[in-house]
């Protein structure tokens, strides 16, 4: 069995836990040799300091043919080539970190991410709504609202009942007050007083309450015998217009004469007044 | 028809199409009779009256001999031309007329005069036969077409009447008729 089949083939904690293991070493052993090199180096510059500057800059060379000039020139190149290699990376990060970063996302759940380790109360908590909702146009989103629509779904009859204290409303309104606003002459003018006076009249026979109350008309009694009166004249009416009905029927002269031209009997003329 | 004051009309239903309308034969004859009765108890009680006062004044002298025929019907027609004259030129309507409900009235619809009613009751006294015209369409006697007046069904009391009644209560001009009134 080689190491990698062994490695292979151990659990994945005991695996986790050795790597862990040895990046501590390793970043122990590097902080110690860090260490021991900057200890070096001060003890270095401390001695090499002086002998460096008289390196750099020779007593008997002129600036131009110094080390130190040559140096310098060096550094000025290597910054412009710096200069450039940060602009080709920056425009490498800029192709780059999109795909990457959409690579990346799509493959991690930021919702559930932001909910586990986002402590969102404590960052609304250091929001300043009030700024936030100085800022908001209340009067534009008002406007786009359908108020008709919220209204059809709310239960304002329940909103009233429960909520409302009407008794308290009514008790507080001063209906004196308004009713000597009210225009009474104008209300009573739109009102036919008359046809309802009537009706009710007609309903409750008002005529034969004033003759039951008052005795002012005649009984029952004389009642009956005025309307067998008239009655009675009714029947002598009809008997007389039948008796001239019959009479107007008999032959006249004409008649016994000879037909109607069309052959008809002759008829009395309708237009002529009946004698009285 | 006439309303009393506020619309309201005391006059039963059933007769407010005839009311206002001119009356037939026998309610009037039915008023004269009643007329003629109520002549004839006043002249009875005047007679007995009369006749009392005598056998006051003169208890030994009394007797029945001072009754004669003809005074009796004299002092009757005169009773009765009095009463008719004041009822109608007053009210427009005899007892009878109260009580089977009519009136007299001129061609202008109010009471006659005191020169028509007294007209009238003469010839209402001496010729009652005259009352038979009225069976005719203008349901009017003989005494109607003489003094130009028409007797008419009214149930409304004096009283309640507020006046005489008016032209167009009376179907407007006496001389037509509306007939079934």
């Amino acid at each position: 069995m080689d190491s990698s089949s062994w490695l292979r083939d151990r659990p994945a904690a005991d695996r986790n836990h050795e790597l862990v293991v040895a990046l501590d070493i390793a970043v122990e052993a590097a902080r110690t040799a860090l260490e021991a090199a900057a200890l070096v180096a001060r003890g270095a510059g401390a001695v090499g300091r002086p002998l460096l500057r008289v390196a750099l800059r020779p007593p008997m060379l002129a600036p131009p043919y110094r080390p130190e000039t040559w140096l310098r020139s060096l550094a000025r190149q290597g910054g412009r080539r710096r200069e450039e290699a940060l602009r080709s990376l920056s425009g490498l990060l800029d192709a780059l970190v999109p795909i990457v970063a959409q690579e990346v996302l799509s493959r991690v759940d930021l919702t559930e991410t932001v909910r586990r380790y986002v402590d969102l109360d404590k960052v609304v908590a250091d929001v300043d709504l009030d700024a936030a909702v100085a800022r908001v146009d209340i009067d534009a989103i008002a406007r786009q609202l359908d108020v008709n629509a919220v209204i059809e779904r709310l239960d304002l009859n329940r909103i009233v009942r429960e909520r409302v204290d009407l008794d308290g409303l009514v008790a507080a309104v001063d209906l004196d007050a308004a009713a000597a606003r009210i225009d009474i002459d104008a209300v009573l003018a739109r009102i036919d007083l008359v046809g309802i006076a009537e009706d009710v009249i007609d309903q409750l026979d008002l005529p034969e309450i004033i003759r039951d109350s008052t005795g002012s008309m005649a009984s029952d009694t004389l009642r009956e015998v005025r309307m067998q009166g008239i009655s009675g004249d009714e029947a002598v009416t009809r008997a007389i217009d039948r008796l001239r009905l019959r009479r107007s029927r008999r032959p006249t002269p004409d008649a016994v004469a000879g037909p109607s031209p069309d052959g008809l009997p002759r008829q009395p003329d309708p237009l002529t007044p009946r004698e009285s | 028809m006439r309303e009393a004051p506020g619309g309201v009309s005391p006059v039963p239903r059933e007769a407010r199409p005839y009311q206002g309308q001119r009356a037939g034969l026998v309610t009037r004859t039915l008023a004269g009779t009643v007329d003629i009765l109520v002549v004839a108890a006043a002249l009875a009680i005047g007679y007995a009256g009369w006749i009392g006062l005598r056998f006051v004044l003169d208890p030994r002298g009394f007797d029945f001999t001072g009754l004669r025929p003809l005074p009796g019907v004299t002092w009757a027609l005169v009773l009765l031309v009095v009463y008719l004259t004041a009822a109608w030129s007053v009210t427009g309507r005899t007892y009878g007329g109260h009580v089977m409900g009519l009136r007299l009235v001129d061609r202008r619809g109010r009471h006659p005069g005191l020169l028509a009613a007294s007209a009238r009751a003469v010839l209402c006294a001496l010729f009652p036969i005259g009352l038979v015209w009225c069976v005719g369409p203008a349901r009017r006697s003989l005494q109607d077409l003489l003094l130009r007046t028409v007797v008419i069904y009214d149930w409304l009391p004096e009283a309640e009447n507020g006046g005489p009644p008016s032209p167009q209560d009376t179907t407007g001009d006496v001389d037509r008729f509306t007939p079934g009134g």
